[in-house]
């Protein structure tokens, strides 16, 4: 009888001990169905790309080509006689009139928007070289990952900070510079403000490795005449007009682009055609066009912003840009990111060009005019041209208010206004005031105020500075 | 040891195992009487009724041996000569223990036992075992069947409201089955879960909220709380470390009802009754609203001097809303329209709808129960099946459940035993939407009420009163419309069940395994016809339909030692050791169509569009090691240890494993001899005092984890950065240190306890905001601190015993919380205006403070106070005004009193409880339906006490159409939400004995019961019982948004019994 106790005591003691030491660690080994870990995310080339592909997809988010990037700057440069803000959003209206409270969301996300998307590239460049077999393949992702990091500086930059051609470049504070991926919450996260010139600095640098390394052809993701084109972007919003010259007669040069025949083909695409250079692709289930929502004319925008009559006059008779408008019972509104020909179609579905060749061309007869040159084209073929396209007649003659009177109907909502405003140093309004200089204070969107509570190295830009 | 070769499924076997058993049974009966000789036997009887006892446990310890008393109260031991200790024990009486000299003159020895009114022998359920209510020295608060059984009440929380000292009970609104808000000594986080553990009959049981909507549902709702044998609240560390890093909110030990050895008892219940809102709000009628709003046009054109522009954008509106029926002859006199010219003509209105009666529906109510219990020597068993179907107050509101429970326990030997407890349940529930929905019923207040309900046929007459004529052109959507052309079902299935075995070492020495399982299913199904496009949007494209499917899986084992000896004279110890391990798998499935032929086709098979479909999951587990002792000396001192190592998936690699210890002590004065001078007086002292730790790891799956989610683009999948990786990430930790005492004075006809407690939670688990530079904007962290304090005390008094008798039980609980670290951080929560403030209690509103009606112009203003606080003056201008704490959301004390009459078969019970020194944010419907006729919405009958000329002595400022004259959000709408309740009051007659066995019954209950039949409070909205259900949270508390009242229920019941 006691023999049997201490044996079966043995057997459930050995059980016991036996349960307790089942692999307990493993037990607690859980991974997340719906999400992968970092480890995992980076771990093969083909995963480098899936991330890729996400970065591209934050770059064309409602918070930045997706929607704010254009939209909310051509909101805020706009002058009252051209264009009106009619929605019922507080935040777009404050931009609109050119008083920004601190915690506007709008400014808030298009900051937050922004860095989110240069995280995902800085995750793709700090993937180590070891896992790729082949090194072109890491070399082409991370010009990839650069042309995204620098279209997302250039549009930080051009609001947050004050235009390269407004005082000092190298004092004016600019945006902080991240190019490392987050991996971990200290106080490394606390980063301060860049100049000006630092950070145009980053932006060609990341534009230029792009266009070194991108293939000369890439699907509807970037290629190296987008950074090219890019480049001639950025060159003209810093006063370098040779650079910029020799940028968009590359692409123009590559043979690869040419213009529509039609100016209204686009628009509202679905796919890139044969003068797109670079667009953000939205689709049926993906993408988002926050410039449809706000732009377009209900029922599928809110027609939040209308067209005034200082803006439709500036159109000649007969100009075919003139007719990319359509009145509503909510007054005009633009097509440009409509679907006049189908009613049924959802224009929030379809594409976002961010750069077409006509803005090449811009850049090329703007440069030219500048520099007293021929490059390519003269500047007065090349307007007529452009002016044939859309139905006007050819002028004798072209100057630089010419060339960019051009500029501003061809490029008209596509989101240049904001830019050409700065380094044209031209002027606005705003309901409340007649005139504001292109370097007034208010046309400098506040450090988020969210960011000023979190990072205590951020010093907030002047216009919104208390006492 | 026996084995049989156990088959159930066949009967025959199953006999034959009977058989065997009884013949097995016998032989050992027959070989003990044979070896060791006398049977000693009696009957056991309660002491003051001299009824038999059944089921009486009678246990010989020296020999680990004992029997149970028959339905007769019979019992039989087989003792050899000698003299033994034999216990008499059983639930509801107090144990005797009998020396029994066994020779051959002394067979027959009956016992009387005392019932135990004070409760000290009850037995206490705590983490993996039990212990009397005399050995306890933590903190835990009991409910009995009794007090809890027929409440006609949705859930087991609210069955328990006012009932536990220390928890308090808020239900968001009067909708069925929605989320409910249980915090045991106050709220002890700011970003995780700050609900108890809820462990049914030892299973941890699965909270999770399946609701897709806004709108929290209360996971427990499956549960037929008439089930209860018992709840214990595990209060302070000592009870709850036992459940380590998930009970620093508290545990709630439920344990469901066994059988007992003897003949079969039947119960059925059934219970009927109806319901009604516990308050209507009155509203202006059409004449006032018209003349209200013509008025605040006309002021509006005064002050803004455009002269009659506002009354002339009111006269359109007027005009649009009242769908051409005549709204100008309910005009005063003294009025003249601006467009027509029309003077006022004084009269009443064509059309009057009282919109707040839309809104409501008559509720009945029904309930069938149906148990049985009983068993023998060696298996007892209960079963029970519920069927309720309840309508709730409001229009479309339903609640059914059914559900069904075995609880099985075998003796196979007197080694061995092992049971099994199952229950499956159903809901169905037809839900409603949330609060800040214009189809949420209540919102039909904002409707002007010269709007007509149907539209008006071509003579302005309502004629045609089908669902199809209902009026489409209200102000905002009419939410009628939604009673007949939407649809939203949620049905819920849970199955719980648990297998254990306990085996017998050696006497002193039991082993327990235990295997449970709990499944919840949880389907949504939705549907919207094109009819409600206005309230639903996605409609609008030929109708919507959403189906989702969600399914909780947890699994669990455990396994455990106890070892329970006298290791001395007077000094006995228990330990408990063992493991265990959980897991949960959780699953969802979500796709929605829409474009439907008619409103015949509801389901997604039918729908042209592909609106969306997705699917997810995720899973968790916790792996614990636990190890308790108790020790007591000489009956009077008391020591009691106890920790726990917790790992859970959920922490960071880092800090993966946590140890909560806990030690409490207790010291019954009472058995000291000085006491004994004055035990009249003094009847029973028991001194406490605990202190330990304990975790909270109520927050998601992964959050230690660096993630990173699915996406696409053009086209192609991708994936992209969603949660920076904290490895370091941990449970929270809560620190308790509680004093108390228990009491029994004057013969024990006043018993109670009283506590103090500190709890400091340490390593708050914070959705921290970090920088957006780093492409995230918030991380959750372990930083911050917070801090409850609070007493609990609790008065049971027997006022009058006899034939005529008459106890009370009071309880009151004091807590004070404050958050006392976030690290700089300022987090709202609810409508936006509730705060986790540093040095404040969590959720206090934050906003102007409103300083009246300017007597002069009708103004509202608003104090300004400089950088100190100090007060500066009053403005009429908002944004001049300072912002600071205007209120606090947690009650000062909370508690209830409970009243038991008995006479001659007569029963009554009458329970009132109270919230007190709390402040609730009417501003949801406030701003709208009190915002100085800012707006269309119709206002509150009080409004109309608005500021003029002829009455510059008023709080209510000048009503302005269209223009904001105090419709912000400020101190205006926060008010005090204290209340008293009369929340369960019955009244019962028990038909006596004689009567019944004639019939042959063996019980008969008729009773009537009322829930929530009166409510004091000055709250001036609906009911002061409520948190808006779409803003609930840990910082989101005390929101009124539309938030439907409770229910003031009547029911009907009888029990009987045979």
């Amino acid at each position: 009888m006691e023999n049997m106790m201490k044996k079966q005591l043995r057997i459930i003691l050995g059980l016991f001990l036996g349960l307790t030491l089942i692999g307990c660690e493993d037990l607690l080994n859980l991974d997340p169905q719906a999400s992968i870990s970092d480890e995992i995310a980076l771990s093969t080339p083909s995963n480098v790309q899936t991330a890729l592909v996400g970065a591209y997809g934050a770059l064309g988010s409602s918070n930045t080509y997706g929607g704010m990037y254009i939209y909310l700057t051509e909101v805020y440069a706009a002058p009252k006689e051209e264009l009106f803000w009619n929605g019922t959003f507080i935040d777009p209206g404050e931009i609109y009139n050119k008083a920004i409270v601190i915690t506007n969301d709008f400014v808030s996300r298009y900051w937050s928007g922004s860095y989110n998307t240069i995280n995902r590239a800085n995750n793709i460049l700090a993937v180590d070289a070891s896992i790729f077999t082949n090194a072109a393949t890491k070399t082409k992702m991370d010009a990839e990952a650069k042309f995204i990091r620098a279209l997302s500086y250039y549009n930080l930059i051009q609001v947050f900070g004050k235009a390269y051609n407004d005082g000092d470049p190298s004092k004016n504070p600019g945006v902080p510079l991240v190019l490392t991926p987050t991996r971990v919450v200290d106080e490394t996260l606390q980063v301060e403000r860049e100049t000006v010139a630092k950070v145009y600095e980053q932006i060609v640098k990341d534009l230029l490795d792009a266009k070194r390394d991108l293939p000369e052809s890439n699907g509807f993701y970037a290629n190296t005449y987008a950074a090219s084109g890019f480049l001639a972007r950025v060159y003209l919003a810093m006063g370098n007009y040779s650079a910029a010259l020799a940028e968009a007669d590359r692409v123009l040069k590559s043979g690869e682009y040419s213009l529509f025949a039609d100016i209204a083909e686009n628009y509202s695409r679905s796919s890139n055609g044969d003068e797109t250079i670079f667009a953000m692709q939205v689709t049926t289930t993906s993408g988002s066009n926050d410039n449809a929502v706000f732009f377009a004319p209900q029922p599928f925008g809110r027609a939040d912003i209308r067209i005034e009559a200082g803006h439709l006059a500036l159109y000649e008779e007969g100009d075919a840009r003139g007719q990319l408008f359509v009145a509503t019972g909510r007054g005009v509104m633009t097509t440009k990111y409509a679907v006049p020909s189908d009613p049924s179609a959802d224009p929030r579905r379809r594409n976002i060009t961010v750069m077409r060749l006509a803005e090449m061309h811009l850049i090329r007869a703007e440069a030219n005019v500048r520099l007293s040159s021929e490059v390519g084209l003269s500047p007065l073929v090349e307007m007529n041209a452009l002016r044939a396209r859309s139905g006007l007649a050819a002028l004798e003659s072209v100057n630089l208010q010419q060339i960019l009177r051009e500029r501003k109907l061809e490029l008209a909502f596509e989101g240049h206004l904001f830019a050409d405003l700065k380094r044209l140093q031209g002027s606005t309004s705003s309901p409340d005031k007649a005139n504001i200089a292109w370097n007034d204070d208010s046309l400098v969107f506040p450090i988020p105020n969210r960011e000023m509570l979190v990072n205590s190295k951020l010093v907030q830009n002047k216009g919104y500075i208390v006492n | 040891m026996f084995f049989f070769n156990l088959s159930l499924t066949n009967p025959m076997k199953m006999k034959r195992f009977i058989q065997s058993l009884i013949v097995t049974v016998f032989a050992l009966l027959q070989m003990d009487a044979m070896a060791q000789g006398f049977t000693v036997s009696g009957r056991v009887s309660d002491a003051q009724s001299g009824e038999s006892l059944p089921g009486v446990n009678v246990f010989v310890p020296s020999l680990n041996r004992g029997a149970v008393s028959d339905m007769d109260g019979q019992y039989a031991l087989l003792l050899a000569a000698g003299e033994y200790q034999v216990r008499f024990s059983f639930v509801g009486y107090i144990t005797y223990t009998a020396t029994i000299a066994v020779s051959s003159d002394m067979l027959n020895y009956d016992v009387q036992l005392q019932p135990d009114v004070v409760g000290l022998e009850n037995v206490v359920v705590v983490g993996y075992g039990e212990v009397s209510r005399r050995e306890v020295t933590g903190s835990i608060s009991s409910v009995t069947a009794e007090d809890i059984e027929f409440i006609p009440v949705n859930t087991v929380e609210n069955a328990i409201q006012g009932k536990v000292s220390g928890v308090l009970i808020q239900q968001n609104n009067g909708k069925l089955g929605q989320g409910i808000q249980v915090r045991v000594r106050g709220s002890s986080s700011v970003t995780a879960d700050n609900q108890p553990l809820y462990v049914i009959d030892g299973v941890p049981v699965i909270m999770d909220n399946f609701s897709i909507s806004s709108a929290a549902t209360n996971p427990l709702a499956q549960f037929n709380f008439n089930d209860v044998e018992s709840i214990q609240v595990l209060k302070d560390a000592s009870a709850a470390a036992i459940y380590g890093s998930r009970a620093a909110n508290g545990v709630v030990l439920i344990t469901t009802k066994q059988g007992r050895p003897g003949k079969t008892n039947f119960t059925y219940s059934y219970q009927m009754g109806s319901s009604e809102p516990t308050n209507k709000v009155d509203m202006m009628n059409a004449k006032e609203y018209v003349n209200y709003m013509f008025q605040a046009a006309t002021n509006t054109d005064r002050i803004r001097n455009t002269g009659t522009l506002y009354r002339e954008i009111l006269e359109d509106t007027f005009d649009w809303l009242s769908l051409g029926t005549n709204w100008r002859q309910c005009l005063d006199s003294k009025y003249t329209t601006p467009i027509t010219g029309t003077a006022g003509g004084g009269g009443n209105c064509a059309v009057d709808t009282n919109w707040q009666e839309e809104a409501f529906q008559e509720a009945a109510m029904f309930s069938h129960d149906l148990s049985a219990s009983g068993g023998n020597e060696n298996t007892r068993f209960y079963v029970s099946g519920h069927f309720s179907d309840q309508d709730g107050i409001l229009i479309r509101d339903r609640f059914q459940r059914a559900s069904t429970r075995i609880n099985l326990d075998h003796t196979a030997s007197d080694k061995l035993n092992l049971g099994m407890n199952l229950s499956a349940g159903r809901s169905f529930h037809q839900r409603l939407s949330s609060d800040n929905a214009f189809s949420t019923p209540i919102q039909l207040i904002a409707q002007a009420p010269i709007a007509p309900l149907y539209y008006p046929d071509a003579n302005g007459q309502i004629t045609d009163t089908s669902p199809e004529n209902l009026n489409n052109d209200t102000y905002y959507y009419n939410g009628v419309i939604h009673k007949y052309f939407s649809k939203y079902y949620v049905t819920t299935m849970r199955t719980t069940g648990k297998f254990y075995l306990g085996y017998n070492v050696l006497p002193t020495l039991e082993f327990r395994v235990e295997a449970s399982g709990d499944v919840m299913t949880g389907n949504d199904d939705q549907w919207y016809g094109p009819e409600t496009a206005v309230g639903f949007a996605t409609a609008g494209k030929g109708g919507f339909a959403s189906i989702a499917w969600q399914q909780s899986v947890s699994y669990g084992s455990s396994a455990y030692f106890t070892y329970s000896d006298a290791i001395a004279e007077d000094m006995n110890l228990t330990v408990t050791a063992g493991l265990d391990y959980q897991y949960n798998d959780y699953n969802y499935a979500y796709t929605s169509r829409s474009g439907f032929p008619n409103n015949s086709f509801k389901r997604l098979t039918s729908g042209a569009n592909l609106e969306s479909g997705t699917s997810t999951g995720s899973e968790y587990s916790f792996l614990s090691y636990f190890a308790r002792s108790n020790y007591s000396l000489k009956n009077k001192y008391l020591l009691s240890v106890s920790g726990r190592v917790d790992g859970s998936s959920r922490f960071g690699v880092d800090n993966r494993y946590g140890f909560f210890p806990a030690v409490s002590a207790g010291w019954i004065l009472t058995e000291e001899s000085f006491t004994q001078s004055f035990s009249k007086i003094l009847t029973y002292m028991k001194l406490r005092a605990s202190y330990g730790l304990t975790g909270n790891a109520g927050i998601g799956n992964f959050g230690s984890l660096g993630l990173w989610g699915g996406t696409s683009y053009g086209g192609q999948s991708g994936i992209n950065p969603t949660q920076i990786p904290n490895p370091n990430l941990t449970w929270e930790t809560t620190q308790q240190l509680n004093v108390g005492f228990d009491y029994g004075i004057l013969n024990n006809r006043i018993t109670g306890e009283f506590d103090y407690y500190v709890k400091n939670t340490d390593d708050l688990l914070l959705s921290v905001q970090i920088p957006a530079t780093s492409g995230f904007s918030s991380s959750l962290q372990n930083v911050g601190k917070m801090e409850n304090k609070g007493i609990e005390l609790v008065i049971n008094t027997f006022n009058f015993t006899g034939e005529f008798s008459w106890n009370t039980s009071f309880n009151i609980s004091f807590n004070k919380n404050k958050v006392t670290d976030l690290d700089g951080q300022v987090l709202t929560g609810g409508l936006g205006y509730n705060r986790a403030l540093e040095g404040e209690a969590i959720g206090v509103f934050y906003g102007r403070e409103f300083a009246g009606v300017d007597p002069t112009n009708g103004d509202a203003l608003f104090n300004v106070y400089d950088e100190d606080g100090n007060f500066v003056k009053t403005t009429n201008s908002f944004n001049a005004a300072t912002d600071r704490v205007i209120g606090n959301p947690n009650p000062d004390y909370i508690g209830g009193i409970t009243n038991n009459f008995n006479y001659k078969g007569f029963d009554l019970s009458v329970l009132f409880q109270f919230v007190q020194g709390n402040d609730a944010n009417i501003s949801g419907h406030g701003r709208w339906s009190r915002g100085s006729g800012v707006y269309e919405d119709n206002s509150v009958a009080d409004q109309l006490d608005a500021w003029s000329p002829d009455n510059p002595n008023t709080n209510v400022p000048e009503n302005r159409y269209l223009r904001s004259n105090g419709n912000q959000f400020s101190s205006r709408y926060i008010v005090d939400a204290s209340y008293v309740r009369l929340k369960n009051v019955t009244l019962g007659y028990t038909v006596p004995n004689d009567v019944l066995s004639k019939a042959g019954l063996r019980s008969l209950r008729v009773y009537v019961t009322g829930v929530n039949l009166l409510t004091f409070t000055d709250y001036p909205a609906w009911d002061p019982e409520m948190n808006s259900d779409f803003v609930a949270g840990n910082i989101g508390l005390g929101n009124d948004f539309y938030t439907a009242p409770q229910a003031k229920t009547l029911t009907f019941g009888v029990n009987v019994g045979f």
